[in-house]
């Protein structure tokens, strides 16, 4: 079953990277929506009337405005959209900062840099029953 | 005293290492380029260079900078944005460059602090980085080099 997606980073370039590594693995993407920042996320989940539609938010940590943290804490507040599954992808990989972020509820976690298999093996436990390429 | 081992910049055994395994790691996983041959400690930077530099403070501060030649900006970012060349603008490079220099930062300092509570400023680019005195580590591409600068210290 096709997905819905949202990549939260402010580097297009790198919003980009993770998108093509998803397709490349063969995730079945409908829609692929981006953010630039963690603020810039929850609007346009409100304002599109995304809840309930979005499968899986990638985001990274180190953003201005609002960074993935603030993000995170944000999602879990709000009973609409705190059961979607949040995947950080950053390179702030301290054990501390890790640690947070899974007390937060983030699903898992994705040290940049990381070869593709190493998001197709997080996306297989997001979504069982579907494994990469 | 020991002065290599002390020193905080590449001239140090054990930064260089440290900084080494950390471009080998990002250019192989995520950008898709091998080094043609081992790294070299080198006094500067190519002249034609883009350079961005990270700063970074929490449990460690300093700086870490990225020059690489312009004739392998164009190859770096296809590879990374899985386009070809011709596709690739200025933007993208530049882009691709303060990307490229974050994760590498971010990849440093994991191994140097796996424990510790850091913060990479956003990268950005730089005409000239003010950081003349200290050496650099070049990785020779097929299109030009990859050169990298490391310091535990202040931004001078």
């Amino acid at each position: 079953m096709s997905k819905c997606l949202m990549i939260v980073d402010d580097s297009p370039v790198m919003r980009s990277f993770v998108k093509r590594t998803l397709l490349a693995a063969g995730l079945p993407v409908d829609t692929c929506l981006e953010a630039a920042n963690g603020l810039d996320a929850l609007e346009k989940l409100r304002a599109f009337n995304l809840v309930g539609s979005i499968d899986l938010i990638l985001t990274d940590i180190n953003m201005p405005v609002m960074d993935g943290e603030g993000l995170l804490a944000e999602l879990k507040r709000d009973v609409a959209l705190a059961s979607i599954p949040v995947v950080v992808v950053s390179t702030d990989s301290t054990d501390q900062r890790v640690g947070t972020l899974m007390r937060l509820g983030a699903s898992d976690y994705v040290r940049k840099p990381f070869p593709p298999e190493r998001l197709s093996q997080v996306l297989s436990g997001i979504f069982p029953g579907w494994s990469g390429q | 005293m020991d002065t290599q081992n002390d020193a905080r910049n590449l001239t140090n055994p054990a930064l260089r290492e440290v900084c080494r395994q950390a471009v080998l790691e990002v250019l192989e996983t995520m950008f898709f380029e091998i080094p043609l041959d081992e790294d070299i400690p080198s006094p500067v930077h190519e002249p034609d260079a883009l350079i961005a530099c990270a700063r970074f403070d929490g449990s460690l501060s300093g700086w870490l900078c990225v020059a690489i030649s312009r004739s392998c900006a164009g190859p770096l970012a296809a590879g990374f944005l899985g386009l070809d060349e011709e596709e690739v603008g200025e933007e993208e490079c530049r882009s691709m460059l303060i990307e490229l220099t974050n994760i590498v930062c971010g990849a440093t300092l994991s191994r140097l602090e796996p424990s510790g509570r850091l913060h990479i400023q956003q990268p950005v680019l730089v005409e000239s980085p003010h950081i003349c005195d200290s050496p650099w580590l070049r990785f020779p591409l097929s299109r030009g080099s990859f050169d990298a600068a490391l310091s535990t210290g202040p931004y001078a």
